[in-house]
């Protein structure tokens, strides 16, 4: 157990060291000048143009004067000595102080998301298996490929267009800290939890309807209706519990895949997590942030398969000896 | 030399197989597949119009999609003469949305297809060849599936700049990695079939073994994968059209329509989000629809009984 626990730990290493390549890789060594990217995108948002002088300057304050191993090197070990690669070059705030300010919201709303999903999939997907290929189990299945065809950002603009319009109610602009005010707070993180926990809920809600076909298909189920239980009892107490652990371990694995859209909805709702940062760098060409930001997104993801990995080792022992 | 004459002479083997398995013809085929998967027919139907759509816009749409521009006929709602209304800067929305799925098609099959044939190439050379290479190749793929989709594109269109290339090129990129980890499995299953030994054993050429006897046995469900993927890769191209990083403005790609539309134009021109949106929507769906048709008539491990 600790021998397998020992080996994906250290196998994430070299993984972390791949995926910060791959990102230094991409940003630099990919033909186009960064100061001139950056640059460029000034000049077409301010008028005007830059002088060589200028390129010169910007160039040596992005330290781009150095050999690339050197410049990875220093960009590497600043991720891990908590200066996360220095400051943004627009707003000059430090990356530390944008990924403190900016982390627990994007985890916030996965929580929510995750909450959500598990309140609506787990009983979803246990009355789908009880009423296994009668009409609810269709509709439910309906509502989930609906929910996976539409684009997220699409379902977004609709629920707003409909709130404007029919309710004549918007949820507010500004964002507050759930500390600070936790009910404006939750008027909007609520919609894009919402809208993400569609998606995830139908996968959550497949997961459950067929472990739950299979263990319904047990022996010692059979046994507790045989002895005279009753069907909410077998569901509760023989059931579910063998159901969730592996609900809750490929839920785990799935919440990675959450990201892509929690980028896109921060960008609508105007939720101050690093998918908007990224995407507010990513358009001003602010490449110290797209860098740290995408690294620390992939570490997240990374990290947090891991951490499911080895849970479900805990869980299901054959996974260990494989 | 002899194995040509092996491959092209009729051996009573073959004529065996022959008879075992009626040849169908296309025609057939296909005549098959929409008895059987009626969803999956329809979905093809769909598809090819839009093919059509696409090819055909500028005959289909009423008004140049970025020249015409009438600035008294700003935001108007859809009406006879602009049948889905018209935008902030008095452009014909219906004609955006029709040469929209050029821009959608254009991306999604040039990703698609790179991504598929370079995905195939690693994958099988990878799983074929083993040792080192497949050890670095599979930590690299490991590495890649952990980006998020949509992050992953961004930094390439942020390092490449935004255009309908570069955008289908950064795409492309995203989808390499699921198909090397799917047609290695697949490649490492069928080395192990005693025809991949016969052809060791009469000198075949790496080139000719895995063109030949590899690669046909892992189209099946790379070709599966590459449709249900091609959805996701149009939803990728509009969501970072949405979000400004995609192919830039005058073009009307739907994403890029939608973003302009949200920016302020929802409650006075609804119709800027709704009709772009049904587009991708409708397209993403028909595209999953036959996605899960051909992997329940391609994908073996999913055919139960029927030949």
């Amino acid at each position: 157990m600790q021998k397998y626990i020992a080996r994906r730990v250290l196998l994430f290493i070299p993984t972390l060291l791949l995926a910060s390549v791959l990102i230094f890789g991409i940003l630099r060594v990919l033909p186009g000048d960064v100061a001139l990217a950056i640059l460029g995108q000034e000049a077409v948002e301010g008028g005007g143009g830059y002088t060589e002088t200028q390129i010169r300057e910007l160039r040596e304050e992005l330290g781009l004067n150095d050999p690339l191993p050197i410049q990875y090197a220093k960009w590497a070990w600043s991720m891990v000595n908590g200066e996360f690669g220095g400051e943004s070059i627009r707003s000059t705030e430090p990356l530390s102080s944008i990924i403190a300010r900016r982390l627990p919201v994007t985890l916030q709303l996965t929580v929510y998301t995750v909450l959500l999903s598990i309140i609506v999939a787990v009983p979803l997907g246990v009355f789908s298996a009880l009423y296994q290929d009668k009409w609810p189990d269709y509709v439910l299945r309906m509502g989930a490929i609906l929910g996976q065809s539409m684009p997220n950002f699409w379902i977004a603009l609709l629920l707003l267009l409909f709130m404007v319009t029919q309710i004549g109610w918007s949820p507010p602009l500004g964002y507050s800290n759930i500390w600070v005010d936790p009910f404006h707070h939750l008027q909007i993180m609520i919609w894009p939890a919402l809208i993400l926990a569609w998606r995830f809920s139908a996968y959550m809600t497949r997961i459950t309807r067929s472990g739950m076909l299979e263990v319904l298909a047990q022996d010692y189920v059979r046994t507790a209706k045989a002895k005279g239980l009753g069907q909410q009892l077998v569901v509760r107490r023989h059931s579910l519990p063998n159901v969730l652990i592996p609900v809750i371990t490929l839920g785990g694995l799935e919440v990675s895949t959450l990201l892509g859209g929690t980028v896109i909805l921060e960008n609508l709702f105007g939720i101050p997590g690093l998918g908007q940062a990224i995407v507010e760098a990513a358009v001003g060409r602010d490449f110290p942030v797209v860098q740290s930001l995408a690294m620390m997104l992939v570490f997240f993801m990374l990290g947090l398969n891991l951490v499911v990995d080895i849970a479900y080792s805990y869980v299901d022992p054959r996974v260990r000896y494989s | 030399m002899a194995i040509e004459a092996a491959a092209g002479g009729q051996s009573a083997f073959d004529q065996l197989v022959q008879e075992a398995r009626p040849k169908r013809t296309v025609a057939q085929n296909l005549k098959r597949f929409a008895r059987r998967k009626p969803a999956g027919a329809i979905s093809a139907v769909v598809l090819i119009l839009l093919a059509l759509i696409a090819l055909f816009a500028p005959v289909i749409a009423t008004h140049d999609p970025i020249r015409d521009q009438v600035a008294a006929e700003r935001l108007e709602a859809p009406s006879a003469s602009h049948i889905m209304g018209t935008d902030n800067l008095g452009r014909d929305v219906f004609s955006r949305v029709i040469y929209g799925a050029r821009i959608s098609l254009q991306v999604g099959f040039l990703a698609i297809g790179l991504g598929t044939v370079v995905g195939m190439v690693i994958g099988v050379l990878s799983g074929y060849l083993g040792g080192k290479l497949d050890l670095v190749v599979q930590r690299v793929v490991d590495v890649l599936m952990g980006f998020p989709f949509i992050i992953l594109a961004m930094l390439l269109v942020v390092a490449l700049g935004a255009s309908l290339l570069n955008v289908g090129l950064a795409l492309s990129v995203a989808i390499v990695p699921r198909v090397v980890r799917l047609s290695r499995s697949s490649t490492l299953s069928v080395k192990e079939e005693v025809y991949v030994l016969a052809a060791v054993t009469i000198g075949v050429s790496l080139l000719r073994m895995v063109l030949r006897h590899i690669l046909p046995n892992t189209l099946g469900p790379v070709f599966v994968l590459a449709t249900g993927a091609l959805g996701g890769v149009i939803v990728a191209e509009a969501g970072l059209a949405f979000l400004g990083l995609g192919i830039p403005p005058p073009s009307p790609s739907w994403g890029g329509m939608l973003n302009i539309g949200a920016r302020g134009y929802m409650e006075a021109a609804p119709w800027m989000v709704i009709f772009p949106g049904i587009a991708l929507s409708a397209v993403v769906f028909t595209f999953a629809l036959l996605g899960d048709a051909l992997r329940d008539v391609l994908d073996p491990r999913l055919r139960r009984g029927d030949s």
